[in-house]
């Protein structure tokens, strides 16, 4: 119930944050509001205040439905129905509100063009020359140090090697992302020099400090692995609060340069004023065939995204969203194994169990020892593998067995643990505890009879 | 300091780019010893390939507008070139003054035009 909770309360955050990031859109900074340039003297217009009102409702409305169905999930007591509800809530969420906005921004851009506000027509581009600065690199330094600790965290603990050096050459992708993620492009939105430089300085300072804090979270996670990977619900709620602290930080950072923007640009007073719409589809999407580079930075906070006119634009927006698709259909699969028939079997010389995901064989001539448990081994951890309500497989771990490797329904004792000579350990158990004590009885036949 | 590009122009982009240099060095937007954005930076923010922008600034190098320092990158030539007019150039003219005239311009009309724009550059 605890992680259904879990599980579902990330779409409250998600949702929430959309919603406010909506809000946000529709202020001025930088002359635009949903993704659409405006002169300064039109800003404050009743046609725009009313469809940016109308969108506003729309977006508030569809929010409430979206954290109502959030909360509702949460009392969804069937494990596979609450994953496979999750995936269907995971795509309305990180997709809904952005179609609304798409809507918004078609109706703002088409005002824009019938009151002959626009200026530009997207085969020009203006650059103001003064306003560039100097990009300094993030000092390689600072990323070193959970770079460090990391490693120390492998050396300390190899049985969860996996873990820190996921951890190591993540902290590695953390530096290179805040060096070559970011496009080095000023902030200029007008032609007052001094405010587009320091806006650029917020902007270049925030993008490194995200990545930097995203390389110590990182770190933190190595460290609390170290020491509570024989606590898993210690070790959990730990992994969550980091992970709502890291969260918060970067979102928290996205919504204070949103704020600067705003407030640094609100009375500025331009002849001249930068307009790019024509490269943004839908306010969302940049596509600039004139445009060289891969990357260009959003228009508005931190975050960078592709020029989908290029080649490999358009495959990583392709990538991400089969990515985004099968998201879903992944938590789906995970929950139809949760329920999945395990597959317990002696044939021949060997003993098999499978799941959908898995399968373990083990030769009987390579038995050592077998024994049939009433109860989960004690200090059982994951190591490798998936940890379900009703279905534990993969590599784990417990007490006096490093090396374990199991398919079991946790709720369905008895178990069949297995020591070969190689000192491996194999813990099998169906969902039917008779089947699994007769297996067992032949088990113990088949290794007398060797 | 705008300086602005048209994709759809027939002058090549590399050629814009080096009007631009020498239009703000008219203005006196550009003195001598200012330093030119670098190569990367200029590509970075306008979207302009690099070699594209590499080019004009090969082009201003050898038709003497800038120089390239070592630790200053390119900077705008203290000697600026002392431009003889060509016979090219008075031919390009030749034809501009001869549209605003068939257009019904007056002389005193093209000279104010002129003026206007010597002073401004």
């Amino acid at each position: 119930m605890i992680t259904n909770i879990i599980m579902w309360s990330v779409f409250l955050i998600i949702n929430i944050i959309s919603y406010y990031q909506f809000k946000n859109e529709m202020k001025f900074k930088k002359n635009i509001a949903m993704g659409v340039t405006f002169p300064k003297d039109v800003q404050g217009s009743e046609e725009i205040k009313t469809i940016l009102s109308k969108y506003g409702k729309l977006c508030k409305n569809i929010t409430a439905v979206l954290l109502v169905l959030s909360i509702a999930g949460m009392f969804i007591t069937d494990f596979s129905l609450s994953m496979i509800m999750w995936g269907i809530m995971f795509l309305l969420s990180i997709s809904v509100i952005n179609v609304v906005y798409g809507f918004c921004n078609i109706e703002l851009k088409k005002l824009k063009e019938e009151k002959g506000w626009k200026i530009t027509s997207g085969k020009t581009v203006e650059v103001d020359i003064k306003a560039f600065i100097e990009f300094k690199k993030p000092s390689v330094i600072y990323f070193l140090i959970p770079l460090i600790i990391s490693v120390i965290c492998l050396f300390l603990d190899k049985d969860m090697w996996i873990v820190h050096f996921t951890s190591i050459i993540s902290e590695i992708l953390m530096y290179l992302g805040a060096v070559y993620l970011y496009r080095r492009k000023s902030e200029s939105f007008d032609e007052n020099t001094e405010l587009s430089k320091k806006l650029t300085q917020i902007r270049l300072n925030a993008w490194n400090k995200i990545w930097l804090m995203s390389a110590y979270t990182i770190a933190l996670m190595s460290i609390e692995f170290l020491f509570l990977k024989n606590n898993p619900i210690i070790l959990t709620i730990l992994t969550v609060i980091i992970a709502v602290i890291m969260a918060v930080f970067a979102v928290g950072t996205e919504f204070y340069v949103r704020k600067l923007q705003e407030k640094l640009t609100e009375n500025s007073e331009n002849t001249w004023y930068k307009d790019e719409d024509d490269y943004w589809l839908f306010g969302t999407f940049y596509y600039n065939p004139n445009d060289s580079h891969l990357l260009a930075n959003n228009r508005t906070g931190v975050n960078t995204t592709v020029n989908l006119a290029k080649p490999m634009g358009k495959v990583l927006i392709i990538v991400f969203a089969i990515l985004i698709i099968f998201c879903p259909i992944l938590v789906g699969s995970l929950a139809l194994e949760n329920k999945a028939d395990i597959k317990l079997q002696i044939s021949g010389e060997e003993i098999s169990c499978n799941v959908i995901s898995s399968k373990y064989k083990v030769e009987i001539a390579d038995i050592e020892e077998t024994e049939l448990l009433e109860k989960l081994p004690k200090g059982l951890y994951r190591v490798a593998g998936s940890g379900m309500p009703d279905l534990y497989s993969g590599r784990f771990s417990a007490k006096d067995m490093n090396n374990l490797k199991l398919i079991v329904d946790p709720n369905t004792a008895p178990y069949i643990l297995i020591k070969t000579k190689e000192n491996i350990y194999y813990l099998f158990g169906s969902r039917d505890s008779e089947y699994t004590e007769q297996v067992y009885e032949q088990l113990h036949k088949a290794m007398t009879n060797e | 300091m705008i300086w602005k590009f048209d994709f759809e122009s027939e002058t090549p982009i590399y050629m814009q780019i080096r009007n631009q240099v020498v239009l703000s060095v008219s203005k006196g937007e550009l003195k001598p010893g200012d330093k030119l954005p670098t190569v990367r930076a200029l590509s970075d923010e306008s979207g302009i390939n690099m070699m594209t922008v590499s080019k004009a600034y090969q082009l201003l190098k050898t038709e003497g507008y800038v120089v390239a320092e070592r630790r200053s990158g390119t900077v705008v030539s203290s000697k600026l070139p002392k431009c003889e007019v060509s016979d090219d150039t008075t031919e390009r003219l030749g034809l501009i003054l001869a549209e605003m005239k068939i257009s019904g311009m007056s002389k005193a009309e093209i000279l104010s035009i002129c003026e206007k724009l010597i002073e401004e550059k």
